[in-house]
């Protein structure tokens, strides 16, 4: 019976061994098991790093391609696509659509683009998420990567513009009569900026204009602004008659900015639901419209740039009503035609006004003060020195994370 | 006598089931030991495999982080840029050999005239790796895809920074 009992021992001690040895040996399994997981999760996690810096990199190459050919792709932004840290109207987002780039073997990707409306317009922010697919063993792995980027959406202010013709608040391409340019029309700003500038570099084209007339356009600022005390006007040493219209008001004021530029982003503020009353609130209007301007627009602290396309001037420019109040930069493209200004009525402007043209008559209880931010609108912040009319990335910008 | 007798059958019977008993023990041992070194086996190959997808995986990011950059390390990887390109090298560790290959793509051309660089290329890097000893040189061969790492990625020539030359200003 003892012995017996031994074989039982025995029997149960060696079962005891192999039970704790395949113990043993499942748990080193399985741990051998988890470092194969994790090393097949660093190897696809590292796949999809690839692969979505691979859609940031596309994405930057088509970017590029649609800016060279002068495309607006910015047409299906939809505020749906943007991510919550960067909601809308403020914030345009555009989520390419998967047929843009080239096919990814075994990887799929989301690319969002945004970038702000208001303030930075000319930095977009790609954002490139990669989910390998059912192609790939690592089905469901995904990685992000995200990179900002200069976009020629207003091109940066040479230097030089930063001279006294830039900053005038009343700018003209042309001559003012001096019958309607009285003291109660001007005065200074709260900033008591310096006085205002007519600038009359090379007078339009007019074939009724005599040299007398230049001499009286060009006398006419100076004495008239010292006189009042308000300082005085800017004018060239010697005016002469072009052959062509230049705009030169333009040029003066929006630099080597394209009209082009200014009406797209005018138009993507518009469509993104930015209006005068939304917080933040437009601040770029292009107006193709020959009727009269009725909206206050602009504060003092955040001015608009309001510009009155060449078809809105086509027969005679829009007037701004009386009780109208704008506070930023006001455009007229009035194509070197005098005419086309003819009784024209400012209502009150805050900031900068620029007209294509002289103003033949000035009419209406028009008002016009000077504001140090008048340029604010449209003033990006660019590095100095950039060229700013192609795709370039922003040094430093590259981040690897999520949304 | 007649009392002795269930002693002796005890006896027998005893005997006999420590027997049977030991050799069910033994073959259990050897069951057990058996998966034991099945298993240890299996481990260590699979540890090994690890740890050779964790070396061919920094060999692959070693060539993907090279790519574009203007060191004569790199260099001597992507001797130009311009157009697509194949390469190779291979390197031996850990008793294996690891042979790389990459090649170079061009998706699309730049959308400039002037810039010779194109505007999007592909990048295809694969490691593959066996035994040193090994009978065939083939490494398309290979008997299963754990033996391989790949990673494509891609590169546009967007620039970082473009400057304007500034007119000259006297101080």
């Amino acid at each position: 019976m003892r012995r017996a009992q031994n074989g039982g021992a025995t029997l149960w001690a060696i079962a005891l061994i192999v039970v704790l040895a395949t113990g043993v040996g499942l748990f080193t399994a399985r741990s051998v098991w988890a470092e194969r997981v994790r090393n097949n999760h660093q190897l696809y996690s590292a796949q999809a790093l690839a692969a979505s810096e691979a859609g940031l990199e596309s994405t930057l190459a088509w970017l590029e391609a649609q800016h060279v050919q002068q495309l607006d792709y910015w047409q299906d932004a939809n505020p749906q696509d943007c991510p919550d840290a960067t909601p809308a109207p403020r914030w345009q987002c555009l989520k390419l659509p998967a047929q843009t780039l080239p096919a990814f073997p075994g990887a799929d990707f989301t690319i969002i683009l945004t970038r702000d409306l208001v303030s930075a317009s000319h930095r977009v922010k790609i954002m490139s998420q990669a989910t390998l697919n059912q192609d790939h063993a690592g089905q469901h792995a995904s990685a992000m990567v995200q990179q900002s980027l200069y976009i020629p959406a207003l091109a940066a202010l040479p230097l030089m513009l930063w001279r006294d013709e830039a900053q005038a608040p009343l700018l003209l391409n042309g001559c003012l009569s001096e019958a309607v340019f009285s003291n109660h029309r001007f005065q200074t700003g709260p900033q008591n900026l310096a006085a205002f500038s007519l600038k009359v570099p090379v007078l339009p084209p007019d074939p009724l204009r005599t040299q007398t007339d230049l001499q009286v356009c060009l006398a006419l600022g100076s004495s008239t602004l010292q006189s009042q005390g308000l300082g005085s006007s800017v004018t060239p040493a010697q005016a002469s008659q072009a052959n062509t219209c230049s705009p030169r008001a333009w040029q003066s004021v929006l630099g080597n900015m394209q009209a082009g530029q200014v009406k797209a982003l005018s138009q993507a503020q518009e469509k993104n639901g930015l209006r005068h009353d939304t917080s933040p609130a437009r601040n770029i209007y292009w107006v193709d419209s020959p009727a009269p301007w009725s909206q206050s627009i602009g504060q003092a602290q955040a001015p608009v740039l309001l510009v009155f396309s060449k078809d809105a001037c086509a027969a005679i420019c829009p007037k701004i009503t009386s009780e109208t109040t704008i506070f930023g930069s006001v455009y007229l493209d009035s194509q070197c035609q005098d005419a086309r200004m003819n009784g024209w009525e400012s209502g009150n402007i805050t900031g900068q006004l620029v007209v294509e043209s002289g103003i033949p008559l000035w009419s209406g209880t028009s008002l016009l003060s000077a504001s140090a931010l008048s340029r604010q609108a449209f003033t990006l912040a660019w590095p100095e020195g950039i060229q700013a009319d192609r795709v370039q990335r922003i040094s430093g910008s590259w981040k690897d994370g999520g949304f | 006598m007649a009392a002795s007798k269930p002693k002796t059958a005890a006896h027998w019977h005893q005997a006999g089931f420590s027997m049977i008993e030991a050799l069910i023990a033994s073959a259990l041992l050897a069951v057990g030991l058996a998966g034991a070194a099945r298993l240890a086996s299996s481990t260590l190959l699979a540890g090994h495999e690890s740890r050779h997808q964790h070396l061919a995986l920094g060999m692959a990011q070693d060539i993907l982080e090279c790519w574009g950059v203007p060191s004569a390390h790199c260099q001597s990887w992507f001797p130009t840029l311009l157009t697509a390109a194949d390469g190779s090298s291979s390197l031996d560790a850990q008793g294996m050999r690891f042979a790389r290959s990459w090649r170079i793509s061009t998706l699309w051309p730049s959308p400039y005239s002037f810039e010779a660089l194109p505007g999007l290329q592909e990048l295809s890097v694969r490691v593959q790796w066996r035994p040193l000893n090994a009978s065939t040189l083939s490494l398309d061969a290979l008997p299963h895809e754990r033996s391989e790492v790949t990673l494509i990625t891609r590169r546009a020539s967007t620039p970082t920074w473009v400057g304007v030359s500034l007119p000259s200003i006297p101080f």
